[in-house]
């Protein structure tokens, strides 16, 4: 075969159909979207989505089909590092310079909160679920979520329910490889009954549920972070327990459909005095679990097995010398504080007074991150990745 | 090559009704077709009736290639590098041909070509290129560029 087939193009006429025709030009447009598809996850993201303002055609294929796959739970995420947030009040801590998280996500984040703070004072940041925020506000009456996507630099006001005025147990349930709608899931704080508001983008209204469990448990006062995986929404309670609430992964859950929940008691939980702290890493739900000398890491398989993944003993003869200079140095090993597993990688971040240290179980290395100013203040810590998607699209499909 | 002893053969035909005869162990490349022609139909022709005769010379002489052992890494490597200087009407057929017989490394071949062009250039480029008419409202292009205006000035310096 030598030269192009444009040259004797001309000559198949008449009966060309779909299929076989192909005029000389480069014509995209003919190409079936699975094709189209087939040629962009062939470019990295970034100038993938330069794509989108080509034409609306690419925008929805680029939007609806290859980002949420860049935005999607790990270990395909983009990781884009760790909000720092001072601990209690939940302001956003974090100086640029710390090389914790992306200087252009903080600063679209800083632009959105100014923006926020321009009506109302105060905002906290409550979760961060596959590169949406879900931010709220306590001095706006009634008090108001957000829910932000700094990587689209947008923010969506969602009123709180009016039954109820505390938003402190709230989470964001967001997987944009099931679906572009969001849910919001607020924990009243728990006696007996699990007692849950939930808001979903896709009605646009909230619903009350209460579970109870069989038998009947004590949970106690509710854990600050929350975890959104395949479907489940996990929390911890003070009690030691795991409270996994299924909301469906289907497209279109509708608005009635009865919530189902389960608890697990944590790990050996009688041997720590304090209840450890949940991420996923790898597509994984892990736990993890420290006490003086020790660090565990626990895997939560899908037949809702604990499985001891990890462990190391800064007392014992695996001895890990500099690590344990450091500990060491900083008197107290005990206020090492968790604060979240690496999405892809075997590392843990731990933190103290400020101070951000990054440890592979695996290999047992570690690095310091920089400082956190100022310092001696207790902060926690939100992995967050990056979202392609845009929440109040104003695009509209024909 | 000579080695036309006891070959069985695959007959193929075009949807402008050329015929090839392709040796098994060529056409056995072509996944999606591949029952037919192990399912012993010995003899009968297989209808393509959607890949025109010059595109389906091209894939035969793709897969005819890659099915020779004989030819080492840097040869496939430049003959692959040849293959895609086409049209660019011509290599969307044969994309649309690979992925109609299922062939994975042609489809490969192909696609990474046309990301390959696509990256390097601006949106406008790309519309000239794909012959795409722009239809944002400027509000909607506004949006449109909003994500891009982030994700330009981070992390991924190298693309």
């Amino acid at each position: 075969m030598s030269l192009s087939c444009c040259s004797s193009n001309p000559n198949v006429e008449g009966k060309v159909e779909d299929g076989g025709s192909s005029s000389c030009v480069f014509n995209w447009s003919n190409l079936p979207d699975d094709l189209k598809v087939e040629i962009l996850s062939r470019i990295p993201d970034k100038p993938l989505i330069r794509l989108k303002c080509i034409c609306k055609s690419l925008y929805f294929l680029i939007s609806n089909t290859c980002a949420p796959r860049f935005s999607s739970p790990s270990p395909s995420a983009v990781f884009y590092g760790l909000i720092y947030l001072r601990g209690g009040e939940n302001f956003l801590a974090l100086a640029p310079d710390s090389g914790v998280v992306s200087q252009r996500l903080w600063q679209n984040l800083m632009a959105l909160f100014a923006s926020c703070e321009a009506e109302h004072k105060a905002e906290h940041i409550l979760d961060c679920c596959n590169g949406l925020f879900l931010l709220a506000s306590r001095s706006s009456n009634p008090n108001q979520y957000f829910v932000s996507n700094p990587t689209t630099s947008e923010c969506i006001r969602i009123p709180v329910n009016p039954l109820h005025s505390d938003f402190k147990y709230s989470s964001l349930a967001f997987d944009p490889t099931v679906t572009l709608h969001y849910k919001i899931i607020r924990f009243a704080q728990v006696t007996q009954l699990l007692n849950l508001d939930v808001y979903s983008s896709e009605t646009g209204g909230w619903v009350c549920h209460t579970i109870a469990f069989e038998p009947v448990l004590d949970l106690g006062r509710w854990i600050q972070s929350s975890v959104y995986l395949n479907g489940v929404l996990y929390r911890l309670s003070m009690a030691k327990y795991l409270v996994c609430i299924n909301l469906g992964l289907k497209k279109h859950t509708k608005t009635n459909v009865k919530l189902k929940a389960q608890a697990f008691e944590l790990p050996q939980k009688d041997e720590f005095n304090q209840c450890g702290s949940i991420g996923t890493s790898k597509g994984a739900l892990l736990y993890f679990v420290k006490d003086k000398y020790r660090i565990l890491i626990w895997t939560f398989d899908d037949s809702c097995c604990w499985v001891l993944k990890h462990s190391t003993n800064f007392h014992g003869p695996v001895w890990h010398q500099p690590l344990h200079y450091i500990f060491k140095f900083h008197r107290d090993f005990r206020k090492f504080k968790f604060y979240a597993f690496h999405p892809s990688e075997d590392q843990i971040f731990l933190g103290f007074l400020g101070r951000m240290l990054c440890y592979n179980h695996d290999t047992k290395d570690f690095y310091f991150l920089n400082y956190c100013r100022p310092l001696y203040e207790e902060y926690y810590a939100l992995p967050c990745s990056l979202c392609g998607v845009v929440l109040n699209s104003v695009i509209e499909s024909h | 090559m000579s080695s036309t002893e006891a070959k069985k053969m695959v007959v193929l035909k075009s949807f402008d009704g050329v015929t090839f005869e392709v040796e098994e162990s060529v056409a056995v490349q072509f996944e999606s077709i591949r029952h037919m022609f192990e399912d012993n139909l010995a003899g009968s022709v297989i209808p393509l009736s959607n890949i025109k005769s010059e595109i389906l010379s091209k894939v035969i002489d793709y897969c005819k290639r890659h099915a020779d052992d004989t030819t080492d890494e840097e040869d496939l490597k430049a003959f692959d590098a040849d293959f895609v200087k086409v049209e660019h009407g011509t290599l969307f057929d044969i994309i649309r041909a690979a992925n109609y017989l299922n062939i994975k490394s042609l489809l490969d071949l192909t696609c990474q070509t046309v990301a390959d062009m696509i990256k390097g250039k601006t949106p406008a480029e790309i519309r000239e290129l794909f012959n795409i008419s722009d239809e944002f409202t400027p509000e909607e292009e506004e949006e449109a560029s909003i994500i891009t205006r982030f994700i330009y000035m981070d992390r991924y310096a190298d693309c």
